[in-house]
C-alpha cells in the first residue's frame, strides 16, 4: 500500500512537472518565467489572455482527456480480464466520434448546451452494447478485439460519409480529427462541457475496484464473495461511455492510450485490477500531457494530430500484446 | 498588373465577332459570372457557374436566377456553342482547355487582387461582352466612389483578417486593400505577409489588435471555422463598437466591394469618434 502511494505520488508529480511544460510551450514566443507569472497576476495585457484562455485550459484537457482513457483502458481490462481491452481498439472512441460528428451536422447539437457530448456517450454506448451482443458470452478474446476493428472501421467510415456529405467546405478536412484526436484551439468551454460527465463517468469506473479485484478469481467465485457481476457490468458500460464520450466530444477520438498505461504499469502495482485504476488515469494523463506537448515541438506551425504519436508508440506494443497473450491461449 | 491572361483561339472568336449580335457567354466560374451579370444584356447569357445562384456566395445572384447553370464540364458547355467561354485562372483547367482543343475560344480571368485589377477585369469582360461604354460607366463610377469613400483621417486602427483555420491575409490580398481603404492598418501586411498565412489564435492576441474581423460560419459545422470564435478572442471583440465579419462583397471582382470599404469605414468612424471624444472629455476635465 505504501509502494501504491508512492507511486501516485510520483505520478502526479509527473503530471506537475509536464503540466508546467505544456504552459510554456506554444507559438506566441514568451519567456518560461515571464508565461507563469502572466498566468497568475493579470498584467492587463494579451500575455494574460493567452496564458489563462488557451494555454490553461488546453493543459487541464490534456490532464481530463488523458485521465478518462487511461482509466477507462484499466477497468475494461479488469471487467474482461484482457489485456487488450481498450476504448480505442473496441471501436468505442471511434462511435463516440460518430455520435458527435452526427449531432454536429445536423445542427442538433446547438439546441442546447450538452447536445454534443451526450450524442458522443450515446455512440460510445451503443458501441459498447454492439460489443456484448457481438463478442457474446463466450469471452473469446479473439472474438471482443475483432468485433471492435469491425465497429470501429464502420463508425470510422460513416464519420468520414457525414462529413463529406456536410455543406461546410473545411468539414471534410476535419476527419483526421475525429479520427486522431487534437487538443488545438480548445478553451474553458470544452473543459465545461466535458467536466460534469466525465465526473460522472469517473466516478462509476472508480468504485468498481473490489469488484474487478474479485473477478480475477473467476464470475463465480466473485459471485461468491458478493459481487453483482450485472452490477459491474452496467458500471464498466455506462462509465467508459461517459468519461470516453465526453473526452470524445472535445478532444476527438484518441487511440491506444487505454492499452499502453496499465500495460506499463500493471507490474507496478503487483498487477492488482484495482490499484491500476487510479494508477492508469493518472499515468493517462501524463502520457496525454506529454504527447501534446511533443505534437507542438515537431511541428509548431501546424496541427499535428495527437492519434500519430499515440499510434506510433501503441501499435508495436499491441502487436507483443497479441503475441504474448496468443501464446499463454495455448 | 495584367488582370486577364488571354487565351483567345483567334478564327473562332473573330467569326463570332463579325456577326451583328452580341456575342454568347458561358462562364464557369464565381466570378466571372459575376462580372458577365454586371455587363451582359440578358439574352447574351446562355450559362452560369451553379455557384452563381448561390445566394451566400453570389453578389448577384438573385439576377442570376434567371438563368441556367453548369458544373464546369467540358460537354455541357460545348453543346451550349458559345462565342466565347469565360472561368478563372485557378479552375476548371482540364475543362477549359478541353473546350479550347475543340475549337473554342476561352478567357481566363485572374482573381483580383488590388481595386486596379477590378477595374482592369470590368474593361476586358465589357470589351469580350462589347459592352465597352456600359464598363467604361460602371469604372468611372468605381473610381468616384472609391476616392469618396477613402479615409483621408490619419488615425487608422490596427485589425486582423481572421478566417477559418486562422488564416489572414498579407499586403497583396484584395482584402488587405479593403482594409487599407476603409482607413484600417492591416495586421498580416505588418507581420510580412504577402498573400497571406495561417496564425495561431495566441499569436493573433500576441499583436494586439483593435478588430479581428472574421468569416461569417458557413452551413453545417467546422472547427476550422469555431476556432475564429475562441472566447480568448472576445477580450478583442468586447473593444470593438460593433461586431463585424467579411461576407460575399469581398469575394470577387465586382464594384460592390465599395460596399465592404464602406461598411469597414463605418465602423472606423465609430472607432475613432469613440475615442477623440474620450480625448476631448479628458481635455475638458482637465
Amino acid at each position: 500500500m505504501i509502494l501504491q502511494s508512492k507511486l501516485l505520488m510520483a505520478l502526479a508529480f509527473l503530471i506537475c512537472v509536464l503540466g508546467a511544460l505544456s504552459l510554456a510551450i506554444g507559438p506566441a514566443d514568451i519567456s518560461f518565467g515571464n508565461s507563469l507569472s502572466s498566468l497568475i497576476t493579470d498584467d492587463g495585457g494579451p500575455l494574460t489572455i493567452v496564458m489563462r484562455e488557451i494555454r490553461l485550459p488546453r493543459m487541464l484537457l490534456a490532464i481530463m482527456v488523458g485521465f478518462s482513457l487511461g482509466l477507462s483502458g484499466a477497468a475494461m481490462q479488469g471487467y474482461l480480464r484482457n489485456p487488450l481491452a481498450e476504448p480505442g481498439l473496441l471501436g468505442v472512441s471511434g462511435s463516440a466520434s460518430l455520435g458527435a460528428v452526427l449531432s454536429l451536422q445536423t445542427g442538433f447539437a446547438t439546441a442546447a448546451f450538452y447536445i454534443l457530448p451526450l450524442s458522443a456517450i450515446t455512440g460510445a454506448l451503443l458501441c459498447a452494447l454492439l460489443l456484448l451482443v457481438f463478442s457474446g458470452k463466450s469471452r473469446s478474446t479473439l472474438a471482443l478485439i475483432l468485433s471492435g476493428v469491425a465497429i470501429s472501421a464502420m463508425a470510422g467510415s460513416l464519420t468520414s460519409l457525414v462529413l463529406n456529405l456536410s455543406p461546410n467546405p473545411w468539414a471534410a478536412s476535419e476527419i483526421m480529427f475525429w479520427m486522431m484526436g487534437s487538443l488545438a484551439n480548445t478553451s474553458f468551454n470544452h473543459i465545461w462541457l466535458a467536466l460534469p460527465l466525465m465526473l460522472i463517468g469517473w466516478a462509476a469506473l472508480l468504485t468498481t475496484g473490489r469488484a474487478i479485484d474479485a473477478l480475477t478469481l473467476g464470475e463465480d467465485a466473485a459471485a461468491s464473495l458478493g459481487i453483482n457481476i450485472r452490477h459491474l457490468q452496467y458500471k464498466v458500460i455506462l462509465g467508459t461511455s461517459f468519461a470516453v464520450g465526453a473526452a470524445t466530444a472535445v478532444a476527438g477520438a484518441i487511440g491506444f492510450v487505454g492499452l499502453v498505461i496499465p500495460h506499463i504499469l500493471r507490474p507496478l502495482v503487483g498487477a492488482q485490477p484495482s490499484r491500476l485504476l487510479w494508477a492508469s488515469g493518472l499515468g493517462g494523463a501524463a502520457l496525454v500531457l506529454a504527447t501534446d506537448i511533443l505534437v507542438r515541438v515537431i511541428v509548431p506551425s501546424q496541427d499535428l494530430k495527437l492519434g500519430v504519436i499515440m499510434a506510433l508508440i501503441g501499435a508495436p506494443l499491441f502487436l507483443h500484446l497479441i503475441f504474448t497473450t496468443g501464446r499463454k491461449d495455448q | 498588373m495584367m488582370a486577364l491572361v488571354y487565351f483567345l483561339n483567334a478564327p473562332s472568336f473573330s467569326k463570332a465577332a463579325k456577326a451583328d449580335d452580341k456575342p454568347k457567354i458561358v462562364s464557369m466560374n464565381l466570378c466571372t459570372d459575376q462580372l458577365v451579370l454586371l455587363l451582359a444584356d440578358a439574352d447574351q447569357i446562355l450559362s452560369l457557374s451553379y455557384l452563381s445562384h448561390d445566394e451566400r456566395s453570389s453578389v448577384y445572384a438573385e439576377k442570376a436566377i434567371a438563368f441556367p447553370t453548369n458544373r464546369g464540364l467540358a460537354e455541357e458547355i460545348y453543346i451550349l456553342k458559345p462565342d466565347i467561354t469565360v472561368t478563372g485562372t485557378y479552375s476548371n483547367w482540364t475543362a477549359s482547355s478541353m473546350l479550347e482543343q475543340l475549337g473554342m475560344p476561352v478567357a481566363r480571368f485572374e482573381p483580383a487582387y488590388h481595386f486596379d485589377d477590378i477595374k482592369a477585369n470590368i474593361l476586358t469582360m465589357g470589351e469580350l461582352l462589347h459592352q465597352r461604354a456600359k464598363a467604361k460607366d460602371i469604372v468611372a463610377a468605381f473610381d468616384k466612389r472609391l476616392s469618396d469613400l477613402r479615409s483621408s483621417d490619419m488615425e487608422k486602427p490596427r485589425a486582423a483578417l481572421y478566417a477559418a483555420k486562422g488564416y489572414t491575409s498579407g499586403k497583396s490580398s484584395l482584402a488587405h486593400h479593403i482594409l487599407e481603404a476603409a482607413g484600417f492598418q492591416n495586421i498580416g501586411a505588418e507581420l510580412g505577409y504577402d498573400y497571406g498565412a495561417q496564425l495561431a489564435i495566441e499569436s493573433l492576441l500576441m499583436t494586439k489588435p483593435d478588430v479581428i474581423i472574421s468569416n461569417p460560419p458557413g452551413l453545417g459545422h467546422a472547427r476550422a471555422e469555431e476556432m475564429t470564435r475562441h472566447p480568448a478572442l472576445d477580450y478583442v471583440r468586447a473593444q470593438m463598437p460593433l461586431e463585424l465579419t467579411t461576407n460575399k462583397n469581398w469575394v470577387c471582382d465586382t464594384p460592390l466591394v465599395l460596399d465592404a470599404v464602406e461598411e469597414l469605414a463605418m465602423m472606423r468612424d465609430k472607432m475613432t469618434s469613440k475615442t477623440a471624444a474620450s480625448q476631448s472629455a479628458k481635455g475638458d476635465y482637465n
